[in-house]
């Protein structure tokens, strides 16, 4: 070693140092982790300006102009990556690598618009006129918007109303072979023709509503109102604006379904599978993970088969998530499910309901890997409870039962209460059992909703995290995908978090709570 | 506890009740109670037992037992045998030369005939099966032989010429005998046998009229080997391996006679009966473009007659002629099991879980229970030498071209998969969760420890796919330049530490003394901040420096293999997510080492490092392995970061640069796919049982080293 160094002084600082740093290091990735998808994730949200760029082909040497959006994570000086849309036929945006050298001009003008259309696309273009060839103003699209927003919500109650009784109606007279000539037969058909005739009105005068709009090469597109969900300036839009803009966009995305393969749109349905997943999961695992708390730690007697059961459950804690997955599908999905399938199945039932991986065996699998949590956790809460209030609630004439009931769990409530979220904390944002056990990428349906019998435990569901893993393994890594995966994982990282810091905190009230009793 | 303290008797009536209504109640409570700890011994019981159930057939040898016996009409000549119980149709022709389709009728358990097609007695008819399709070989008294495909549907048959061809009925005064037909992806080859002369027909894949003849004279038996445009000739103690031609390529002795010769489903691999009970298998080797047959396994006393095989599945039938069957594994060589089944077979048919052989007038069943368990302990551990494998290897492949191709279940790969992570993660882990526990639980103020202690285990709760994600996504685009980066910070960081350490209490001393808590903390801060900074602006520019200097070659080490990308974002993704689980323990192993023992120590006037060293790690040792133990099991247990951040292919490599695959993530790749009770699907989970198990390893051994540190404790 070097003889300045070599005095215990400043070893001893070195080592302080050293250590100080591997903490550091720890807190900043952790740090670095939250801000990464912080800010990548709210991009997805950010209204970002639009530029009409002017730049030299490097294949051909033609000069082209497009409008695009350029891209703030360019690691190279001078590459300049952009994303742009080149036209309404273009789902997803692509991206533009460009040398600096090739751009010729780059300006930000002001009547370049972004229209978000209700399939998921994002078009860059400039309006030019209404149909029939009214020139282009603000004021004008509002009422046109409105207008259509009016006709369109004509449509649908005619749709989900009157046409939908009718279709029912015709289809159990197709079912039962009711003659086509029968009068109540025709009058129906006469009526529903009639609406039909309805609908098709309204849409011919939907379809007058329309939009003249020129992308940035100068070619013209003419798009239906009724297909553009929002219209924005970005350019126009001042600090206040796009904050507006960006809350607007993210009360969007948690309320939409994904659009355009899960790269545009919103996460509503993976929202609420997981959510309806935890509920259930915590549903199943509370109740069951006490009663085995209070077991243990009120009712066992003290001998090898308790202490047995102890280790299997501790253990069971550090088993891997996956192999509860396995455990899920082998035993829950293929052995239970199946043998209700073929339990109840009727001879015109084929396709498996409960033998196959679904909703329900996810939340059950879910709540036995989070079991142990509960158990834990109860379970310290139990041994807080000081002995003398049991002693006490004994020599006042309660039974065992009422013991636990009326004194010893609200004491432990607190503890069972941190149970139970960090249970929840680790079933949002655990993934690998349920890439075996019923999310999927994309789910058609919701498990609940209008049809009998409401709640549907035997359907696929979509899950914030199973849509992160897919995100990562489609490659999305570039442009628009990357950053709706980055809205994903910030919003699964935002729910994670909360439940985390409520069970820290609740954990922090048990302790001075029992400080102050003891 | 429920002691009544008044006698039932001296109550008025309704307070009885209601102390019975009590009574009631408690005991209500307490069995709902114990009947939900009795259920979660059940859970914990049927949670393993399902595990070793599911994946216990693997680990069994595959048995023959009798099944049934059905009667065939007398008489008939089996030419083709079909899979009874599955509807296909066995092939007969009678005495009076009639061509029989018999099915199965339950009723009677009487193979009966569902079609029959008249033809002349001068006629010579075989059949055989290809690819799943029956053919009928006709050779007319005038050397017409035709090809037919046949289908039986609904009892109505269709035969379509597959084509036709004139064959001398005699070659060099010897009479046609014996013939075969080869159906290969480029060629057919029609193989005509006159008593020991052969003659092979090359024939387009359209069939059109033959182009090459081999003639092959004074041999016992030939195959050809269609893949590799090669003919296998035994004759005496030799085989001779010669070309399209007739050439001649190379040539073996063998120890004994050849009694039977069978070609894999591949058509790669010969199974070769001796006189003397040897059994084996010889295989095409690619050396240099050429292929030369080796032989890779032997086994003793079984006279081989003939071999059946099944799809899919490893095992191969061998019975011999006086009627005695057995299984061998294919890949290995090694005898799974035995059956006598009393009489000679004429033909033996393997479909999966029954074999069927004709006698005379009957066809008995032999059920085959376990039939996956042919993948042997043997095969999932040891080297084996696969067809199309040019040596014995390691290999997991269980997604296949065809039915005709074996699945590969080599544990080994996903084994080594596995532990390379995790220690890969230790690799990273250890020194940060370390040093972060030696910080707050020693050198820290309890002040800065109450704060930076719940910060730091907050990573817990960061879900593994958020990682994985960011990993996949940021890390490893940029890895190239990441480790350059990285490798600058470990390089200068000391450096940097050890100049700063010079100056460092001038440097505190000069500090308000509200700031000197935690300082280092936020110095480190500062600093990786600074080095961040510098290292992105700076870091390609230095790279580009220092390859100029050093020289291409000296980059190009791990440059050709892309840097070990995923191998450093491994190790980086999942060393972060399992250090908050080493930290932990550690931090409470060295936090909990008595006050009293420290201070004796500075009291004999240790230095605060000497403290650390030679007494506090010390105490805590047993506490920082355990820590080290769960922290490894932790990584291997980690689904989604390996998932998501590795390439996923099984390399049994236990070279830390290429990619790998771990058992866990092999489990959420292969087991939505797998068929329930296939192999794959035992072999799967076999490995969650050896997860499950590891994991109860690891703790056990974590808890007796926490014992050990109680024990120590204890000594104070």
């Amino acid at each position: 070693m070097i003889k300045w160094a070599d005095s215990s002084a400043h070893r001893q600082s070195f080592a302080i140092s050293m250590t100080a740093l591997a903490c550091a290091i720890l807190l900043m990735t952790q740090i670095a982790l939250l801000m990464f998808v912080l800010i990548r994730g709210s991009d997805y949200f950010w209204p970002h300006t639009v530029a009409q760029l002017t730049f030299k082909e490097s294949e051909t040497g033609q000069t082209q102009t497009l409008y695009v959006e350029p891209q703030v994570h360019s690691p190279n000086e001078d590459k300049w990556d952009a994303l742009y849309y080149t036209s309404a036929l273009a789902g997803i945006g692509d991206s533009l690598a460009l040398r600096r050298s090739q751009i010729q001009a780059q300006v930000l003008a002001s009547d370049i618009a972004v229209l978000v259309m209700h399939d998921g696309r994002r078009i860059f273009a400039r309006p030019l006129s209404h149909n029939p060839s009214e020139e282009y103003s603000l004021t004008l699209f509002d009422e046109a918007k409105d207008k259509v927003t009016e006709l369109t919500d004509e449509v649908d109650a005619l749709r989900l109303g009157p046409l939908a009784g009718l279709h029912r109606q015709l289809a159990l007279f197709d079912e039962q072979g009711v003659d086509p000539g029968a009068p109540m037969r025709q009058r129906l058909e006469s009526q529903y023709h009639e609406y039909v005739a309805q609908v098709d009105g309204l849409n011919n005068q939907l379809s007058l509503y329309n939009l003249k709009v020129m992308s940035g090469s100068g070619a013209e597109y003419t798009l239906d109102i009724a297909d553009i969900d929002r219209m924005y300036f970005p350019n126009r839009l001042g600090m206040s604006g796009k904050i507006w803009l960006a809350i607007k966009m993210f009360g969007d995305f948690v309320t939409e379904p994904p659009k355009q393969a899960n790269t545009s749109g919103g996460v509503f349905p993976a929202i609420f599978g997981t959510v309806l997943m935890v509920m259930l999961m915590t549903v199943i695992v509370t109740p069951f993970g006490v009663l085995v708390a209070v077991y243990l730690s009120e009712y066992a007697p003290r001998n090898g088969l308790t202490s047995l059961i102890r280790i299997g459950v501790s253990n069971l804690a550090s088993v891997p998530s996956v192999v509860f997955g396995v455990f899920g599908l082998g035993f829950f999905v293929y052995t239970i499910g199946s043998g209700m399938d073929s339990l109840f199945s009727t001879q015109s039932v084929s396709s498996p309901k409960m033998g196959a991986p679904n909703l329900f065996w996810a939340a059950l699998t879910m709540a036995l890997l989070t079991l142990p949590v509960v158990i834990v956790a109860t379970e310290e809460g139990l041994r807080r409870v000081p002995e003398s209030l049991r002693k006490g609630s004994f020599a006042l004439g309660a039974t065992q039962s009422e013991t636990i009931w009326h004194t010893v769990l609200p004491m432990a409530s607190p503890g069972i209460m941190t149970g139970v979220i960090l249970a929840i904390a680790r079933g949002a944002g655990e993934v690998a059992p349920l890439l075996l056990v019923g999310a999927v990428k994309f789910a058609p349906s919701l498990p609940i909703d209008g049809e009998f019998p409401f709640v549907h435990l035997d359907r696929q569901f979509m899950h914030l995290g199973v849509m992160v893993y897919e995100g990562a393994f489609q490659s999305q890594t570039i442009g628009q995908g990357a950053s709706y995966m980055f809205a994903s994982c910030m919003l699964l990282l935002f729910i994670v978090f909360v439940l985390n810091l409520l069970a820290v905190a609740l954990r922090s009230r048990l302790k001075r709570q029992f400080d102050a009793t003891l | 506890m429920t002691e009544k303290m008044i006698p039932h008797h001296q109550l008025p009536a309704k307070a009885a009740q209601l102390q019975r209504r009590r009574d009631y109640r408690d005991r209500f409570a307490r069995r709902l109670v114990t009947l939900s700890g009795w259920l979660i011994l059940l859970t914990l019981t049927v949670l393993v037992w399902h595990l070793v159930s599911q994946s216990a057939p693997i680990l069994v040898s595959p048995s023959a037992e009798f099944r049934d016996r059905i009667a065939l009409p007398e008489g008939h000549n089996v030419l083709l045998m079909g899979d009874i119980y599955q509807d296909q149709a066995t092939i007969t022709r009678d005495q009076t030369c009639k061509l029989h389709f018999l099915q199965l009728d339950k009723a009677t358990n009487t193979l009966v005939s569902v079609k029959r097609v008249p033809t002349l007695c001068a006629e010579r008819i075989t059949a055989f099966r290809h690819n799943g399709t029956d053919y009928l070989s006709r050779l007319s008294q005038n050397g017409i032989l035709r090809i037919e495909k046949i289908t039986l549907f609904q009892s109505r048959l269709t035969n379509d010429l597959a084509f036709s061809m004139a064959v001398p009925m005699s070659l060099q005064q010897r009479p046609l005998s014996d013939w075969n037909i080869h159906f290969g992806r480029r060629n057919t080859v029609v193989e005509l046998r006159y008593d020991d002369l052969f003659a092979l027909h090359w024939l387009e894949a359209n069939h059109s009229a033959s182009s090459d003849v081999t003639v092959i004279d004074e041999a016992q038996h030939i195959r050809v080997l269609l893949p590799l445009r090669q003919v296998a000739v035994f004759k005496d103690k030799r085989i001779v391996f010669v070309d399209s031609k007739g050439t001649r390529l190379s040539q073996t002795e063998l120890s004994a006679e050849v009694t039977s010769v069978s070609q894999s489903s591949a058509g790669r691999s010969l199974f070769v009966g001796l006189s003397d009970g040897h059994f084996q298998r010889w295989s095409a080797v690619n050396k240099e473009g050429v292929f030369s047959f080796i032989k890779v396994w032997e086994t003793e006393g079984l006279t081989a007659q003939t071999v059946n095989f099944t799809p899919g599945n490893n095992g191969i039938l061998v019975t011999n002629a006086s009627g005695h069957i057995a299984i061998v594994n294919g890949a290995t060589g090694e005898l799974l099991s035995a059956l006598d089944l009393n009489f000679a077979p004429s033909s033996v048919m393997w479909a999966t879980e029954n074999v069927y052989g004709a006698g005379a007038d009957f066809v008995n069943v032999y059920k085959i229970r376990d039939l996956s368990g042919s993948t042997t302990w043997s095969a999932l551990w040891r080297k084996v030498w696969y067809e199309g494998y040019d040596t014995p290897q390691y290999v997991w492949q269980t997604t296949n071209g065809s039915d005709f191709q074996t699945s590969k279940y080599s544990l080994v790969p996903l084994v080594i998969g596995s532990i390379k992570a995790a220690i890969l993660a230790l690799f990273v882990a250890i020194p940060l969760a370390f040093g972060a526990a030696i910080y707050t639980a020693y050198f820290a103020s309890e002040y800065i420890r109450n704060r930076v202690k719940p910060l730091v285990e907050m990573i817990e709760a960061i879900p593994s796919v958020v990682i994985g994600f960011v990993a996949a996504v940021w890390i490893s685009p940029l890895a190239e330049q990441f480790l350059f980066s990285l490798m600058l910070f470990i390089i200068i960081t000391p450096l940097a530490l050890l100049l700063y350490a010079r100056w460092q209490r001038d440097l505190v001393q000069r500090l308000p003394l509200r700031y000197r808590k935690g300082y280092e903390l936020l110095f480190s801060g500062c600093f990786i901040i600074v080095m961040a900074l510098l290292l992105t602006e700076f870091g390609v520019q230095l790279q580009m420096l220092m390859q100029e200097l050093l020289g291409y070659q000296y980059w190009s080490i791990w440059g050709e293999q892309g840097v070990g990308k995923s191998t450093l974002v491994v190790a980086i993704a999942l060393g972060i997510a399992i250090s908050p689980t080493i930290y932990t323990l550690t931090e409470d192993a060295i936090y909990g080492v008595p006050k009293s023992i420290k201070l004796a120590s500075f009291a004999l006037g240790a230095t605060r490092l000497q403290t650390l060293r030679r007494i506090v790690i010390v105490t805590a040792y047993p506490g920082i392995l355990s820590a080290i133990v769960l922290g490894f099991g932790r990584a291997f247990g980690e689904t989604m970061i390996v998932l998501m951040v590795t390439g996923n292919s099984p390399l049994p490599d236990w070279n830390p640069f290429t990619s790998l695959r771990a058992l866990t993530a092999n489990l959420a790749i292969e087991l939505p796919e797998a068929e329930v009770g296939s192999s794959q699907y035992q072999v799967l989970f076999l490995t969650a049982l050896m997860l499950f198990a590891f994991t109860f390893v690891a703790n056990t051994l974590a808890e007796v080293l926490r014992r050990r540190l109680q024990i120590g404790r204890d000594y104070d």
